[in-house]
């Protein structure tokens, strides 16, 4: 309840809802109203509102609350809730009237606004995310794309432009256009004898599947040796003590 | 041991083409499966000659002949498959060396056995590349043999230069090679080219007695004596250039190191504790073996476990030895040629093991089965698309490291298909041993030996000089006689071979 | 051969009286107080026979306990040359069995681990102190010193003893008595 109040009024505990029958809560409500946003009263005249918990305080207190209801003004209203509806609202009032140039400016529109980018700021670094995958002139690009890298094409045009970013990161990038070209033959695997199947495009099939698990098999050793490499800046100390034995005789 | 003139016994062993032979059930007693052993027509001599020596009267040699010994093997319980002879098995302890054999690991029947392993657990082969060509080290040679020899210990009672305390030996023997990792000793890429990636995950160092970690000690990073080695090679011909290129060969000429060594003490001491633990589980488990040298304990009785787990602490152990040899062989070479290991591209090619039980995944007429697999100077030839080989060579096929003897050729060759079905996934591991050693020693002169060294060019260091007869090449079968039978049987594929410069031996 | 230890001589500072040191290894041995004179040095009564992989010890003595010192010394003059090796240090070593094969094969595996680790021992005399043939249990006092590279010529390494083909002969003819041992080396 009041959590839309609240927020504006920055209460430090907005979503916990206030339970109004209870009188103790209803009062400590109304007392940071006054101490933190209404501030009708000069601090040293709000200390009769502040005589909650003591033995015997309600009627202390409720005096002290049915004159401050007056001297802020309050309306006529039924029970607890509609008056600390009312003080709410009252105190949102005064808080927009101190700073009437700042808080002008937010219209509904301009909250939608504002609220809806606070989600994608934490955009996936990945830029497939953000593409437009459907639609004729994307199929078109990435078939023409792959065109150019020449290299086959899948129906499902997400996929092919997957396999032109691994194209390119395998072979195009920087660092990959460095490396020096491998030397020697390749493995004849065309020519190399039946592997899975009696079916001979089956069969290839099957060895290029074979040859890229490889190498992302390789891919995972090497990342697995680079880690130990990485491991082994802090453990390693290799130590060699020629008075323990004789050697070179 | 059935005792039988020889033509009686031949009839047990049938050609079944020109480089297998099959030995039937019955050869000797209790034989649950087949024997087949491949040889070419000179090991096939010399395997029917120690056979006749066998059958004659009033024998009292020390090892059975090989195929008796295969044969023994076959009546194991819970065998799969067959008795496997490699063509550079000789009789050994228990299993001859070069027999391989696997047993179900879900018959509770099935046993593992310290002798179908060997004493030297986990010995085993590693080659490194350099991106140096024989005309940079061959004005060099001598000293590049004097670095290593000055690098690495090795001979007898030598001992390790690495600082080790006891709590450090715990740590290498839970990790294997993630030790020699973490404090450094080598490269990440290293673990990736290592069976098993260097380290036995089953392995506990508590099942290891204080007498075998007191033994292990003071003798990690040491070479070691008797056939061990580390080579200088430089490749002298290419047969399959897609496979020698995925291991970073592009040419002949191109220079190699090649670190022949295993699990020391250490390993001698686990295998000799569980030799006398098996004895007892025999007795009380009931287990009936032809021969008593085949001592054995079920799978899965606590002697077969705490064994398996013992062995696997010694299998890391020998890691972290070849490791530590890696890192001062690289030091050597970074010192000779005032460089980093780095910019000389010394990666670890492969690392295989030669004395070992693993436990695998076979077919089995047609069904898959989990099998503990038995190697005993055996390597293991898993074929391309392998799961468990590294990801470099699932095209090409594990590679496999056949380390020649002094002076002679080394090979490498991947592992065949057909290998894995026919022999578990197991090749050859070396020449394997003709003559004894005493015969050595009255026939050849260590000098005459050292001198031919000499003569064919290869720098040689060897701390005791006056053995080197027991290891020169005459002592041994032809490696390229075991190295052919293995490609023309089809159980490995030939890939390249390597000729030493420079031998440095215990 | 027939003068094998001609060439042992002893160092001086280590003639006198030593002192008991308790080791504290698990391993029932110590070391011991010895003199010069205590030393026996009997002849070489050992050989080693063919082998294909291994290589078979045999020694050969009047008694058997001196045919089990011959065997041990078989064994570290495989692994060097016994000739280099001075008197220096005593250790006291135990070893029992189950039965006489039991006990060959656990006494030459004390003797191989005290040259494998602390003290790295070599030995060049073997004195059994104690040979009980109703427990199986052997005392042996094992005179050498510890092994250093450069000093002692380095032969075999030795990595285990083997119970294939052992065989231990007892002649009552002639006061023989042979063993045979293979080592894997």
């Amino acid at each position: 309840m009041f959590r839309n109040k609240l927020t504006a009024l920055e209460h430090p505990t907005p979503d916990a809802p206030i339970d109004c029958s209870n009188r103790v809560q209803f009062a400590n409500t109304v007392l940071w109203l006054e101490d933190q946003k209404i501030r009708h009263y000069k601090i040293e005249d709000r200390e009769p509102l502040r005589a909650i918990g003591t033995p015997n305080w309600e009627k202390n207190w409720e005096a002290a609350y049915e004159q401050y209801k007056n001297d802020v003004g309050m309306m006529k209203v039924n029970g607890p809730v509609e008056e600390l509806s009312w003080l709410l609202s009252y105190a949102v009032r005064l808080e927009y009237l101190d700073n009437v140039e700042t808080f002008k400016s937010f219209t509904a529109d301009r909250v939608n606004e504002l609220n809806k980018p606070s989600k994608p700021t934490i955009s996936s670094s990945n830029p497939f995310d953000n593409l437009n995958l459907v639609g004729g002139n994307f199929a078109a690009c990435v078939e023409k794309l792959a065109k150019r890298l020449n290299h086959s094409t899948h129906v499902d045009p997400a996929i092919t432009l997957e396999a032109s970013a691994r194209l390119i990161y395998e072979k195009l990038r920087p660092e990959a256009l460095n490396q020096p070209k491998p030397e020697g033959k390749a493995f004849p695997i065309k020519e190399s004898e039946q592997f899975m199947f009696a079916d001979k495009n089956s069969d290839e099939a099957a060895k290029i599947l074979r040859l890229l698990q490889i190498q992302s098999v390789r891919n995972v050793q090497t990342s697995v040796n680079e880690n130990i490499v990485a491991i082994q800046e802090i453990t390693a100390d290799p130590k060699t003590d020629s008075k323990l034995g004789k050697v070179g005789f | 041991m059935v005792v039988r003139p020889y033509d009686q016994e031949l009839k047990y062993i049938e050609k079944i083409n020109s480089h297998s032979y099959r030995i039937k059930v019955g050869f000797q007693p209790n034989m649950k499966v087949e024997g087949i052993f491949y040889v070419n027509n000179h090991l096939e001599k010399l395997m029917f000659d120690e056979l006749r020596n066998a059958c004659r009267p009033g024998q009292m040699g020390g090892f059975l002949p090989g195929v008796k010994q295969i044969a023994n093997v076959a009546a194991l319980p819970g065998i799969v498959g067959r008795s496997v002879g490699l063509p550079d098995i000789h009789s050994g302890y228990g299993f001859a060396i070069g027999n391989m054999a696997a047993f179900d690991i879900n018959d509770p029947t099935s046993i593992v056995s310290p002798g179908g392993v060997g004493f030297d657990i986990n010995c085993g082969v590693r080659l490194l590349r350099t991106n140096l060509f024989e005309k940079d080290v061959q004005p060099v040679k001598e000293q590049i043999a004097q670095s290593l020899f000055d690098h690495i210990p090795v001979g007898v009672g030598s001992k390790g230069i690495i600082p080790m305390n006891a709590k450090d030996l715990e740590e290498a023997l839970e990790m294997g090679m993630d030790w020699s990792l973490r404090e450094g000793y080598v490269w990440a890429e290293d673990k990736e080219h290592c069976e098993e990636y260097g380290r036995m995950l089953n392995a506990d160092p508590s099942k290891v007695s204080m007498r075998a970690k007191k033994r292990g000690l003071p003798q990690l990073g040491t070479l070691g004596a008797g056939n061990h080695y580390a080579e200088i090679q430089v490749v002298d011909e290419i047969y399959d250039k897609f496979a020698a290129s995925k291991m970073g060969i592009e040419e002949t000429g191109q220079v190699c190191v090649m670190i022949h060594s295993g699990s020391r003490g250490f390993g001698h001491q686990v295998a000799t504790d569980a030799l006398v633990q098996m004895e007892k589980a025999m007795k009380r488990d009931k287990i009936e073996t032809n021969d008593r040298q085949l001592a054995c304990a079920r799978i899965n009785s606590t002697e077969g476990q705490d064994y398996l787990k013992a062995m696997a602490a010694a299998a890391n152990f020998a890691w972290v030895n070849r490791s530590s040899m890696t890192f001062l062989s690289r030091q050597a070479f970074a010192k000779q040629f005032k460089t980093t290991p780095d910019d000389l591209d010394m990666h670890v090619i492969y690392d295989v093991s030669h004395n070992v039980a693993k436990v695998e995944e076979h077919m089995v007429n047609g069904k898959q089965k989990t099998l503990l697999v038995h190697r005993k100077g055996a390597t293991r030839a898993f074929p391309p698309h392998h799961p468990l080989i590294p990801v470099d060579y699932q095209l090409t096929g594990q590679p496999v490291l056949v380390g020649g003897t002094m002076g002679t050729c080394s090979y490498v060759l991947t592992g065949t298909e057909q290998g894995m079905n026919e022999t578990f996934g197991s090749t050859c591991h070396g020449a394997g041993r003709a003559l004894s050693r005493a015969k050595s020693r009255r026939n050849l002169d260590y000098l005459d030996v050292l001198e031919r060294m000499k003569t064919l060019g290869i720098a040689i260091r060897v701390a005791s000089p006056k053995l080197v007869m027991e290891e020169a090449p005459e002592s041994y079968k032809n490696v390229t006689d075991v190295v052919d039978t293995c490609h023309a049987a089809g159980i490995s594929k030939k890939c390249m071979k390597l000729r030493p410069i420079a031998v440095i031996k215990g | 051969m027939s003068l094998f230890f001609a060439g042992v001589r002893f160092d001086k500072t280590n003639n006198s009286l030593r002192k008991l040191k308790v080791n504290l290894l698990n391993s029932p041995r110590m070391e011991v107080d010895f003199t010069e004179d205590s030393v026996k040095f009997p002849e070489q009564k050992f050989e080693y026979l063919d082998h294909t992989a291994d290589v078979q010890l045999h020694a050969w003595g009047s008694t058997l306990k001196e045919a089990f010192e011959q065997c041990g010394m078989a064994m570290f003059g495989y692994m060097t040359s016994l000739e280099y090796v001075q008197i220096k240090y005593c250790y006291q070593i135990e070893a029992t069995g189950d039965d006489l094969e039991s006990l060959l094969f656990h006494f030459l595996d004390e003797l191989l681990f005290l040259f494998s680790c602390e003290p790295f021992l070599i030995c060049s005399s073997l004195d059994i102190t104690k040979f009980d043939l109703e427990n199986f249990k052997i005392e042996c006092k094992c005179y050498g010193e510890p092994f250093e590279i450069g000093k002692h010529p380095q032969g075999t390494e030795v990595k285990a003893i083997t119970y294939s083909a052992m065989q231990i002969v007892q002649k009552p003819e002639g006061n023989k008595c042979e063993v045979f041992v293979i080592i894997d080396i």
